[in-house]
């Protein structure tokens, strides 16, 4: 009985130590895909004080058959002044058939997404936390007249804690003045933590701005 | 289950009036045989964007081998058993390390996505419970139902790597020894060869609501991610009966 008792014993050792051996690695690459195209981004606003007051601006990528970009326009922002302003994201991939909304995607992938508003010229270099729309680095020109334009974005996504996003937000002017509003979606993903820096830009375009 | 319940109560009348003057005697046995996961443990579909299948486990068939005892108690058929087994769930496959892969690329809309795996199940279940045997001539019949704890040695790691724009941004899941709850269920028969010695064959169920699976550098609350994973496995076992 002892004997059988040891040969099961061995057997058994056997099989467990030829089962911790057998371990392997296993690797793969999935194949690249290509990211959403944007060909085209509007920015849609709504004043507080005069539900009638909607202006906006358009950014267009013209493409070639082959979806290289062959030509950009876009159009002005004009703002009144001393107001504010409840501003919403609209972007479009019009090569697909029906026209796929970008900004709906966007929403759905918010946690990995940000977006940035750098007014310019700036007279002093802007507040930089997790919370600021504004683009660290941004030239100060304490001579040039600045654009006398503030944002600070409304929507939260889903991260733990809850990041902001940008696809809300409140534009607020003030005096009259001209100048630059550069825009930027950035693509952060698993590293989004609310500052510009991680990731790369899906998106990068200024618009002329006009208070008046 | 109408029907099961009194074929079952019928079973149960006729085997114990059968037995009612039988001989029951405690015993160890020593089992080997297969692993078969089920469930979520077995799942091995990464799941659709936005619904992926966060508890997917992507466990093998393997193998089982177990020490068993039950110890009856005066003058009765019932008796409070314990079962010891160590078993290997496998390991990730390249079709896994494939579907990962995929799934993280398109969960994080990324140029591109790699995953790396290594390291498989193995876990050891401990589990006491109480047992009713049935006797026929040389052939028992012995229904259990116990509760106690999975130890986990190892799972399997899971390397990710998203890279957008050329920027990698890896985050992992990592291999767990934690231990965790598990409950189930099990039927044997056993044939008794001479008054020591006999074999049996076992089927085994047990289940466990999940050891705690840490992951790393995961900023972002996207993609799959499990936290917990749940075990749910059949066993089923041949081996040696020697009595006490």
């Amino acid at each position: 009985m002892i004997k059988l008792k040891h040969a099961v014993y061995v057997l058994l050792g056997t099989v467990v130590f030829y089962a911790s051996c057998s371990s392997k690695s296993e690797e793969a690459v999935a194949p690249n895909i290509a990211n959403e195209t944007i060909t085209q981004a509007s920015l849609k606003f709504t004043n507080q004080a005069n539900a009638a007051d909607t202006p906006s601006c358009t950014y267009t990528f013209h493409l070639d058959n082959n979806n290289n970009v062959t030509s950009v326009d876009s159009t002005t922002l004009k703002l009144k002044a001393n107001s504010k302003y409840n501003g919403v994201v609209y972007m479009l991939d019009q090569t697909q058939s029906p026209v796929f909304v970008v900004s709906n995607e966007i929403k759905q992938r918010e946690n990995y997404h940000l977006f940035f508003y750098q007014p310019t010229p700036i007279a002093s270099a802007p507040v930089i936390s997790n919370t600021s729309p504004y683009i660290p680095g941004t030239p100060v020109n304490p001579n040039a007249a600045p654009l006398n334009l503030s944002v600070v974005r409304t929507d939260l996504d889903t991260n733990n804690p809850p990041l902001q996003i940008g696809l809300s937000t409140i534009f607020t002017t003030g005096a009259a003045s001209t100048g630059n509003l550069r825009w930027v979606l950035r693509h952060q993903p698993n590293a989004k933590n609310g500052t510009y820096a991680p990731g790369s830009s899906d998106l990068d375009v200024n618009f002329i701005t006009i208070i008046q | 289950m109408k029907k099961f319940i009194i074929i079952a109560v019928l079973l149960i009348v006729t085997f114990s009036a059968y037995t009612a003057k039988a001989q029951v005697a405690s015993y160890w046995d020593i089992t080997g045989g297969v692993s078969i996961p089920t469930g979520q443990f077995a799942n091995s579909n990464y799941g659709e964007l936005y619904h992926e299948n966060n508890k997917a486990g992507f466990a093998k068939t393997g193998y089982v081998i177990g020490l068993d005892g039950a110890w009856y108690l005066h003058k009765s058929h019932w008796a409070i058993a314990a079962t010891i087994s160590y078993q290997d769930q496998g390991q990730l496959n390249a079709n896994d390390a494939h579907a990962l892969a995929a799934g993280y690329q398109d969960a994080f809309d990324v140029d591109e996505g790699a995953a790396t795996s290594h390291g498989r199940y193995q876990s050891l279940n401990a589990l006491v419970g109480p047992q009713y045997s049935f006797l026929l001539n040389r052939l028992t019949i012995d229904l259990r139902a116990n509760a106690g704890f999975v130890k986990s040695f190892s799972t399997p790691e899971i390397d990710i790597v998203v890279t957008d724009a050329g920027i990698p941004h890896p985050f992992a899941q990592l291999s767990s020894t934690a231990t965790g709850f598990a409950y189930g269920g099990s039927a044997d028969l056993r044939y008794r060869l001479t008054k020591k010695l006999g074999i049996i064959l076992k089927e085994n169920y047990v289940d466990s609501p999940g050891i705690d699976i840490t992951n790393t550098s995961r900023v972002n609350n996207a993609g799959r991610l499990d936290t917990k994973q749940p075990i749910s496995i059949f066993q089923t076992s041949l081996g040696l009966n020697f009595g006490f």
